[in-house]
C-alpha cells in the first residue's frame, strides 16, 4: 500500500502560521530581558525561551492528530506497521512545526543582534530539541487517552504553565527541569552544564512517561492485540528510564540557583595592549571595538596617573572576582590564563617624576562594552568611571575619615555625597568633556568637583584622598 | 429524559464543577507570574482566568457522547443542552454568592470579590464553545476558549499590569463592558444550540 502524508490535513499546518507570528512577536518583544549583544550563548539561550509557546502547540498538535488516529479507528483494525511508524507518520509534521518555529526564533534574535561571531550555541539547541520530543510523546499520550476536546485544552494550557510558572516556585532548581538555559546569560556567564541536562533529561522522563502511558491505551495504534506481553514490556522499559532521568535531572539541577549559569572562561577574551604596563581584554564579541576600547583605557590612565591612581596591570570585561590574569610578557594579542591578581594593593610605581603617591588603587579595572553602536565611546568611558570608583571604594585598606558626623544617618549622608563627586571627577579625569559632564551631572554636584577640577594635579590628588576618606563615612 | 441524562454523562459534568468549584473558592486570590507581551513586562495572571476552563471542557467532552442516531430523533434535545450550559455559570453564580456570603473572596475591596470573575468567566468561555461547536465540531470546540484564555494571560496586560479593553476575562469584577460582553456570547452560544437541531425553513 502507498503511503501518503497529507501535510495540509495535519495539525500543525493551521498552527504554523499563529505560532510563528507568537514567536516572532516574543522574540523582538522589548520585554524580553536584555539583548544578547552579539554573545551566541545568550542569543541561544532567548531564541531557545520561545519554547514556553512552542513547546504548548507541539503538544497540541500532537494531541489533536493522536485524536484522529483515534477516531479512524486505526488501533481497533489490524495495523501492518509498528506503533512507533504510525505515531511518527502523524507526528513528523508536527515536530518539524517546532523545529521550524525553533529556527525562526533564533534567526530572529540573530536579526536583534549587532554582531556575533561565531555560531549558535549546539549544546542548547540540543536540549531544546530534546525538550520538543518530550513535549510531543506528552501531547501524543494525551491524545490517545482524551478526547480532542479535553487533549488540546489540557496540552496547551498544563504545556504553558509548565514553562512559565516554575520560576515563581521555591526551590529555585525547580525551574531548570522545564527549560533548557533558563536565565542564562549576561556577557560574562556561560551555560551550567545543569542547566542543560537537567531540562534535558526531564523530557526524557515525561516521554518515558507518555510512552508507558500510550503502551496501555487500547486505543494506540500498535500491531497485534493490546496488551500483550511486548506492551508490558514497553511500558516497564519506558517506567524505568523515566525514573532514572527523573532522578537524574533533579540530580542535575539541584545544586543550581535561579540562573542556570557559570563563568565564563578568561581563555575567551581578546586582548591588546594600552601602554607599557596595561593590557586591555574584551569579549570576541566585541572584538570589532577593542580598539577603540584601548583608546578610552589610554586616555583615562594618562588622566588619572598625575593625582595618583596607578595605571591597572589590567582591565577587562571579566567580572572582579572571576579573573585570573597573568600579565603577557609582550606580543600584541594575548590572552588571559593564570595567576591571581592583586586586588587591591598599592601600587606606587608611578610615584616617580613629581606624582602625588598612589591611593591604594586597584591592580585590575573592570569595563563595560557592547556591541551595538548606541552604546557610544562616552559609555565606555562612564562605565569605566562608575567601575573605578567603585572598587576603589570598595577597597579594604581605605579608613574613613577622622570627621566623619556622628550621626549614622548625616555619615551616610556625607559618605553617598562624596561618592558622587568622585565618580563626576573620575569621569572627567578619565577623559569626559567637562562640558558633557556638566550636562550629566547634578548642577550641585557639580559645583564642588568643577572647583576641585580647576585645581593644579597635586591639589586634585589631595582632593580625592579627602574625597575618598570621606565616601568612607558611608557603612558599606 | 433518560436517554438524554445518560449521554451528557451528568455525573463527570457534575463532579468537573464541583472541582472548579473547590479550585476558584479557597484560591480566589491566586495568580500566575507570566511573562507578557501585551505591554506589560509581567502580570500576575489570576487562576480565575484558567479556572473557569476546566467545567467547559467537561460540558463539551460529556455532550459529545450522544450517538450520531440522535440527530434523527423525535425529540429535540438543543434546548436541554442549552439548558445544561446555562446551568454551568447559573449554579456558579449561586455557589459563588453563598462563598462571598461566607467570607471567601473578599479581594481587595475596590471593585467587588474577584470571585464574581469565574462566574463570569464562565459564561464567556461557554458561551465561546457553543459556537465553536456549532462552527467547528464538538473536537476543536475548546479550542477557542482554550485560546482566548491564553491570548489574554499573554497579550492582555497593558502598562501597570492593567487589564486591555477587549480582554475581558482578566477584567476588573464589575467591569461592566467584560459583563456584558460575556453575556452577549453566552447567549448567542445558547441561541445556536438551542436552534442546532431546528428543522430546516422550507
Amino acid at each position: 500500500m502507498v503511503f501518503r502524508l497529507h501535510l495540509r490535513a495535519n495539525a500543525a499546518f493551521a498552527a504554523a502560521g499563529p505560532l510563528l507570528v507568537v514567536v516572532l512577536l516574543y522574540v523582538f518583544a522589548e520585554e524580553v530581558g536584555g539583548g544578547p549583544d552579539g554573545y551566541w550563548v545568550a542569543g541561544t539561550a532567548k531564541a531557545v525561551s520561545a519554547l514556553m509557546f512552542i513547546a504548548p502547540v507541539v503538544a497540541a498538535c500532537a494531541a489533536w492528530e493522536a485524536g484522529r488516529l483515534r477516531r479512524a479507528g486505526v488501533a481497533g483494525g489490524a495495523p501492518v506497521r509498528g506503533g512507533f511508524r504510525i505515531a511518527m507518520a502523524s507526528l513528523s509534521p508536527v515536530l518539524a512545526l517546532g523545529l521550524l518555529a525553533l529556527l525562526v526564533s533564533l534567526v530572529g534574535v540573530r536579526v536583534g543582534m549587532a554582531a556575533a561571531p561565531g555560531w549558535p550555541e549546539p549544546t542548547i539547541l540540543a536540549a531544546a530539541v530534546v525538550t520538543l520530543c518530550g513535549w510531543l510523546a506528552v501531547g501524543y499520550a494525551l491524545g490517545v487517552w482524551l478526547p480532542p476536546a479535553a487533549s488540546v485544552p489540557l496540552a496547551l494550557v498544563g504545556g504553558y504553565l509548565w514553562q512559565v510558572y516554575p520560576p515563581a516556585l521555591e526551590p529555585l532548581w525547580l525551574r531548570h527541569l522545564t527549560q533548557p538555559a533558563r536565565g542564562c546569560c549576561t556577557s560574562a556567564d556561560a551555560v551550567a552544564a545543569g542547566g542543560l541536562s537537567g531540562p534535558a533529561l526531564a523530557a526524557v522522563a515525561l516521554a518515558g512517561t507518555a510512552v508507558a502511558a500510550a503502551a496501555l491505551s487500547r486505543r494506540a495504534p500498535r500491531r497485534g492485540a493490546p496488551g500483550g506481553a511486548r506492551s508490558v514490556l514497553v511500558t516497564a522499559v519506558a517506567l524505568l528510564v523515566a525514573s532514572a532521568t527523573g532522578v537524574a535531572a533533579v540530580r542535575a539541577v539541584s545544586g543550581l540557583g535561579p540562573d542556570a549559569v557559570a563563568a565564563r572562561s578568561a581563555d575567551e577574551l581578546v586582548c591588546a595592549d594600552a601602554g607599557a604596563a596595561t593590557r586591555v581584554c574584551v569579549w570576541p564579541e566585541h572584538e570589532r571595538r577593542l580598539d577603540e576600547t584601548v583608546e578610552v583605557v589610554r586616555t583615562a590612565v594618562a588622566g588619572l596617573a598625575p593625582v595618583g591612581i596607578a595605571p591597572p596591570a589590567l582591565v577587562t570585561e571579566l567580572p572582579h572576582q572571576a579573573a585570573q590574569y597573568e600579565p603577557a610578557a609582550g606580543g600584541e594579542d594575548g590572552a588571559v590564563t593564570g595567576g591571581a591578581v592583586t586586588d587591591g594593593a598599592a601600587t606606587d610605581d608611578s610615584a616617580s617624576g613629581g606624582t602625588p603617591p598612589s591611593t591604594g588603587s586597584p591592580d585590575q579595572w573592570t569595563i563595560t562594552v557592547r556591541a551595538a553602536t548606541s552604546f557610544t565611546t562616552d559609555d565606555i568611558r562612564a562605565g569605566l568611571a562608575a567601575d573605578l570608583a567603585g572598587a576603589l571604594l570598595d577597597g579594604g585598606s581605605r579608613t574613613p575619615a577622622a570627621d566623619c558626623p556622628a550621626d549614622p544617618a548625616d555619615a551616610a549622608d556625607q559618605g553617598f555625597q562624596a561618592a558622587n563627586h568622585l565618580f563626576a571627577w573620575l569621569a572627567v579625569r578619565a577623559g569626559t568633556e567637562p562640558q558633557e559632564a556638566r550636562d550629566r551631572f547634578d548642577p550641585q554636584l557639580w559645583t564642588a568637583v568643577g572647583a576641585a577640577l580647576d585645581g593644579d594635579d597635586a591639589a586634585q590628588a589631595a582632593w580625592f584622598r579627602a574625597t575618598l576618606d570621606r565616601a568612607g563615612c558611608a557603612p558599606r | 429524559m433518560t436517554w438524554w441524562s445518560r449521554t451528557r454523562r451528568l455525573p463527570l459534568l457534575a463532579a468537573c464543577l464541583v472541582a472548579c468549584w473547590l479550585l476558584v473558592v479557597p484560591f480566589a486570590d491566586a495568580s500566575l507570574p507570566v511573562p507578557q507581551l501585551g505591554g506589560a513586562t509581567a502580570a500576575d495572571v489570576p487562576l480565575l482566568l484558567f479556572a473557569p476552563l476546566l467545567p467547559v471542557v467537561a460540558l463539551i467532552v460529556c455532550c459529545g457522547g450522544a450517538p450520531a442516531h440522535e440527530a434523527t430523533t423525535v425529540r429535540r434535545v438543543g434546548a436541554r443542552d442549552a439548558a445544561l450550559a446555562a446551568a454551568l455559570p447559573a449554579a456558579t453564580a449561586v455557589v459563588v454568592g453563598v462563598a462571598v456570603l461566607a467570607g471567601f473572596g473578599a479581594g481587595d475591596g475596590s471593585g467587588g470579590s474577584p470571585l464574581w470573575s469565574v462566574v463570569r468567566n464562565l459564561g464567556a468561555y461557554t458561551g465561546l464553545a457553543l459556537l465553536a461547536r456549532a462552527e467547528f465540531g464538538h473536537h476543536a470546540a475548546t479550542l477557542l476558549p482554550t485560546l482566548t484564555a491564553l491570548t489574554v494571560a499573554v497579550f492582555g496586560y497593558g502598562p501597570e499590569q492593567r487589564a486591555h479593553w477587549w480582554a475581558w476575562p482578566a477584567a476588573e469584577p464589575a467591569d461592566p463592558l467584560a459583563w456584558a460582553g460575556s453575556a452577549a456570547l453566552l447567549t448567542l452560544g445558547l441561541a445556536r444550540t438551542v436552534s442546532r437541531d431546528r428543522p430546516a425553513p422550507r
